[in-house]
């Protein structure tokens, strides 16, 4: 029952799609996504999404819906712990990445993903970026030397660390971290970025730098990001999926989300009288 | 009397209490001190540290029972340091919740406080009784398993204090196992586990009793690692206990070197451990 109406809401999300102009292709497809963890819990309850290139999703909802699981999924982190299990398919470029043959190292160098809490390595702001380089490229020091410039641009931080790239990352402040971790995940040139509450331990400047730098990304990655905020929400994403209780209750353009839900839950939370 | 004076006097009495408590104790900790350093500061000269023990009656310093107290402590270090990195890694790491850690870190724990005297005893079953002699090597392997519970346990404690997201964070980038370790885990608690590395050499440089039965002593200069070595705790133990008045001052010499020393390898770790924090 509850994988039918959450079914019925991907099919309504799709239809709903292709009125819309210039949509990007599809890059990542999740179907019929179940996640089990160690004691048994159903965290993801059949979970039915499209996630497009080029594009910003946003996943809202209640705390413990299982929003940051299925991100979670994307990259399969949470195969660092034994027990946990899905069943489903997650399909990136039309590849299934759940399958036990799955390269996690490959799989995770094309899929970035940034945490809620700022995770700069204990190494400088240049080795920062050049790590994560090398564990997939031999690349000569004077290119080696561009390709950080060129992250650390990207992440909007070179002009705030130009002149201490080789102090510790640690010593930024949270919201630089943040950016720096961003720039770290992006030097390994991914194709899709996971934001798990990027900005959710920053204050409000560091807030409004990293959804700017949000925005900007969008051009080049598929974006999916978790957030509580749901102004951040509105502001940062195309499309927004709304979760309850490990099940996608609403997905569609994010300005249909918020102006216009069809599920009653939906905008009960979306206009704060839950969660 | 009114409630609020009375507690005003508990308050008084209590605090003279814990006061007297803490001069007590301070007093016999500063007692201590005193006597040691008025007596041993009295023999410490050049000659402690370059010459070897004398026969009672004649000028002599240390050396030999400083070099093998070096010697041992540094191939018990040396031994004592990878292993126990290593265990520690793997027991906070490699074997999360399964019951074969958790009965090793109990019984680490047991090793942590085992008296050192059964230790050597264990020692000179195995590295003593069947040679039929006293050697260092068997003085180091003493010391050696001492070092190695502290060096486990403060390893297994300063990887639990990195938070995990690290370690997510770095299998997020698509980092090998064996690479976050090394690279991101290590270099987060480095300071950490130094610290421990430290507070072992602290902890094997005052041990007398499993040296005793092995390494025993020896009155001249050995470098032999095969033959009895003279060490710190030993020499002190037997001059101090000698009836001659020049033995009994060099007792009192390398007490002073042994504590001085302890003294500063408490320190450096401690502001190893402080600059971690401040980080």
């Amino acid at each position: 029952m509850d994988m039918l109406s959450s079914n019925s809401v991907g099919r309504a999300a799709a239809a709903t799609a292709p009125g819309v102009a210039r949509e990007q292709p599809i890059k990542v497809e999740i179907k019929d996504l179940h996640f089990f963890y160690n004691n048994g819990f159903e965290a993801l309850k059949g979970i039915n999404l499209q996630l497009r290139d080029k594009t910003v999703t946003a996943f809202i909802g209640p705390s413990g819906c299982g929003k940051s699981t299925l991100l979670r999924v994307l990259n399969r982190i949470y195969d660092l712990y034994p027990g946990q299990r899905v069943t489903g398919e997650v399909l990136l470029d039309g590849h299934d990445i759940l399958s036990k043959s799955e390269d996690l190292n490959r799989l995770r160098s094309r899929i970035g993903m940034v945490f809620q809490k700022p995770t700069p390595f204990p190494m400088s702001i240049y080795e920062n970026i050049a790590f994560g380089i090398r564990l997939y490229e031999k690349v000569p020091k004077s290119e080696m030397d561009g390709r950080v410039e060129a992250a650390l641009r990207k992440a909007a931080l070179w002009d705030e660390v130009k002149d201490k790239i080789s102090q510790s990352g640690l010593g930024l402040s949270g919201g630089q971290q943040q950016r720096l971790c961003i720039a770290r995940a992006i030097a390994v040139k991914p194709s899709v970025l996971l934001l798990d509450e990027p900005a959710s331990a920053l204050d409000p400047i560091s807030t409004a730098k990293v959804e700017e730098l949000i925005e900007e990304l969008a051009s080049d990655y598929c974006i999916a990001i978790v957030t509580h905020n749901m102004q951040q929400a509105a502001r940062a994403s195309q499309f927004t999926a709304f979760m309850y209780l490990g099940e996608l209750i609403e997905f569609n353009r994010t300005d249909n989300i918020f102006t216009a839900p069809v599920n009653k839950r939906t905008q009960d939370y979306v206009t704060g009288r839950f969660g | 009397m009114s409630l609020s004076s009375s507690r005003k006097t508990t308050n008084t009495v209590a605090l003279a209490l814990a006061a007297a408590a803490t001069f007590v104790g301070l007093f016999f900790l500063a007692a201590i001190l005193v006597t040691l350093i008025v007596k041993g500061f009295s023999a410490i000269s050049p000659r402690i540290f370059l010459e070897n023990t004398p026969p009672p009656g004649s000028d002599g310093g240390l050396l030999n029972a400083i070099f093998g107290s070096v010697a041992m402590t540094a191939i018990a270090i040396i031994v004592a340091t990878p292993i126990g990195i290593l265990a520690g890694t793997y027991l906070t790491e490699y074997s999360r919740g399964s019951r074969l850690a958790e009965v090793a870190k109990f019984i680490n724990d047991i090793l942590l406080s085992a008296p050192s005297i059964i230790i050597g005893l264990f020692v000179y079953t195995i590295l003593v009784v069947p040679f039929h002699h006293f050697s260092a090597w068997a003085g180091a392997a003493a010391l050696g398993i001492i070092a190695l519970p502290v060096i486990n346990r403060t390893t297994q404690d300063m990887l639990a204090l990195v938070p995990n997201e690290l370690r997510e964070a770095a299998a997020a980038l698509g980092t090998p196992r064996w690479k976050t370790m090394t690279h991101v885990i290590y270099r987060a608690a480095r300071s950490g586990i130094l610290t421990g590395v430290l507070l072992a050499i602290a902890r094997v440089t005052g041990e007398t009793a499993p040296l005793l039965f092995t390494a025993l002593n020896n009155q001249f200069w050995s470098s032999n690692l095969g033959a009895p070595m003279a060490n710190l705790p030993v020499v002190i133990f037997q001059f101090a206990l000698s009836p001659y008045d020049d033995w009994q001052k060099l007792a009192w010499g390398g007490a002073l070197i042994i504590t001085v020393t302890i003294l500063a390898l408490n320190i450096i770790a401690r502001s190893l451990a402080g600059g971690s924090k401040s980080q």
